[in-house]
């Protein structure tokens, strides 16, 4: 079986776009990513696009920017997953040897539905009784404060770390760092949860060309490797530890064991952090700190540029923005960049292993309803 | 009759029991027990269940308050998690709690409660409640761990 390598990426900076459209927001991205192949859209035999919200047909109104005809196109929504899931898709597609180019897109535009929190299922019975994404978060982090003494404060350092680096990405919505007091004084959203803790609704698109190994020899000589892409759905287990997520405990597993790595060999995590707490909670589950010592970890610097293991280097999804189905892409992108040393102000200093990590949510009775994971390698 | 909401049935809340109960589901097959009550069975998937009480105390897990909710909802308010003897875990809004000037009710003794009048939608399942009550729950052997 071929491994997949990632040969091109390219994405628009996250924000408000005000007017934009799913097609040409998309067709950037994707002639980005196309640009930094060296390939044209007549080398592509398939596409995937990741997208929530965007309606019918978002991947064939992007390809329709190039008057692209007849290849396979396949749409998928999987929540804030969905840019991750058409990665996998994409990679399982060239694993099968059916497929040497693919391109793998993820397009989200918030902004048009206004300010506030996202659509959920209205038969869902937390939704029924007013349950919203920034509180199911929020019910995690006072538990993880009630068994972990955790302070508002040393939550407030996990968006003030990303909004420094998020201030070095061209790519960011966000472009100015944070203080502590900033954080913690802004408009409270859902306890302990200020605003400042939270991700911004976005517009933004992102792409990446994956091939074969033997496509990818005609187009680069420093190719990024995917060693691992996994896609979990989360089991039905009401009574769960709230500070344990064991969708992206199960992802982990199989990610490390298919990958052949564990935490020792990560230069870097991009991870999904729509709130605050999601990141410690993280840096915990992929094995970087024990259960309860992930603030530790954050407070030592270690997680920072320039640290031992930096996490979300690009900003994440609390200062890049969070254009649902477009982050999981834009995650592999940053990855792409920072493993070939094209990150700039940002760049980490070792640059060998990275991992991406998104979840999808949330449903009564799940911890997550999607979850991916992938590992990439110089 | 075809319904294909997630419950139709009754109140969530057996009001008359002292102090009020959860009504759940119970699997006339496997036993499993689940509130809310299912459709279907989720440790064996068949449809043959009936209406169990949950137990009466159970301990506050965790908990928010919301702030900034959707257009049709008034805030704040306040949402609880609690976990039940028999593997039960309830998400409602809080009642018997005020949000600001409180401290963190985690570990605090819930019962099953129902919306005021006034905040009654008709739904059952959008109007049940987690009671926080002056009840001590550190000697109950009922209730679960905090």
């Amino acid at each position: 079986m071929t491994r997949t390598v990632v040969v091109g990426a390219g994405m628009t900076r996250f924000g408000k776009h005000p007017g934009a459209a799913i097609g040409p927001l998309g067709a950037a991205a994707v002639s980005a990513a196309l640009d930094s192949a060296g390939l044209g859209l007549a080398d592509v035999q398939a596409a995937t696009c990741g997208n929530v919200l965007g309606g019918m047909l978002p991947g064939q109104r992007i390809l329709r920017e190039f008057g692209v005809s007849d290849i396979p196109v396949t749409n998928v929504e999987n929540a804030c997953a969905s840019g991750g899931t058409a990665l996998h898709l994409a990679v399982r597609m060239i694993e099968s040897g059916e497929y040497d180019v693919v391109l793998a897109m993820g397009v989200e535009i918030l902004s048009a539905l206004g300010s506030g929190l996202l659509p959920q299922d209205p038969d869902d019975v937390d939704v029924l009784q007013g349950i919203n994404l920034p509180a199911s978060y929020a019910l995690r982090a006072h538990r993880y404060m009630h068994e972990h003494k955790l302070t508002a404060e040393q939550l407030a350092l996990v968006s003030v770390k990303s909004h420094e680096n998020g201030a070095l990405n061209p790519h960011a919505q966000f472009s100015t760092p944070w203080t502590v007091a900033d954080v913690v004084n802004a408009k409270m959203i859902a306890d302990p949860l200020t605003l400042y803790m939270c991700c911004p609704n976005s517009d933004g698109a992102a792409a990446v060309v994956v091939c074969s190994e033997a496509a990818a020899r005609r187009c680069t000589s420093t190719p990024v490797y995917v060693r691992a892409s996994v896609l979990v759905s989360g089991h039905f287990h009401p009574v769960r530890d709230l500070t344990a997520p064991e969708t992206t405990i199960t992802a982990r597993d199989q990610a490390y064991a298919a990958a052949a790595v564990g935490p020792e060999d990560l230069d870097m995590i991009e991870c999904h952090d729509p709130f605050a707490i999601a990141e410690l909670l993280y840096y915990e589950v992929f094995g970087l700190a024990a259960q309860g010592d992930g603030v530790g970890l954050l407070t030592s610097g270690a997680t920072r540029l320039g640290g031992r293991i930096p996490v979300n280097p690009s900003g994440g999804l609390l200062a890049r923005g969070h254009p649902l189905g477009a982050t999981g892409i834009a995650q592999i992108a940053e990855a792409y960049w920072q493993l070939r040393g094209e990150a700039g102000a940002r760049q980490i200093t070792n640059h060998r292993v990275a991992l991406t990590h998104v979840t999808g949510g949330g449903i009564c009775g799940y911890d997550n309803g999607s979850c991916t994971v992938h590992v990439l390698t110089t | 009759v075809t319904d294909y909401r997630s419950y139709s049935g009754g109140p969530l809340v057996d009001e008359h029991a002292e102090p009020p109960r959860f009504v759940g589901s119970a699997c006339r097959l496997c036993g499993a027990i689940a509130f809310p009550p299912r459709r279907r069975c989720a440790s064996c998937a068949r449809a043959d269940l009936e209406p169990a009480p949950i137990a009466p105390y159970g301990r506050l897990y965790s908990y928010t308050v919301v702030r900034i909710g959707r257009p049709h909802e008034m805030t704040p308010y306040a949402i609880g998690v609690a976990d039940f003897p028999g593997g039960i875990r309830v998400l409602a809004r809080l009642s018997g709690w005020a949000a600001d000037g409180a401290g963190s009710p985690i570990g605090r003794t819930v019962t099953a409660g129902v919306a005021d009048p006034p905040a009654r939608t008709g739904d059952p399942r959008a109007d049940f409640r987690l009671r926080v009550t002056e009840r001590d729950g550190s000697d109950s052997s009922e209730a679960v761990r905090a």
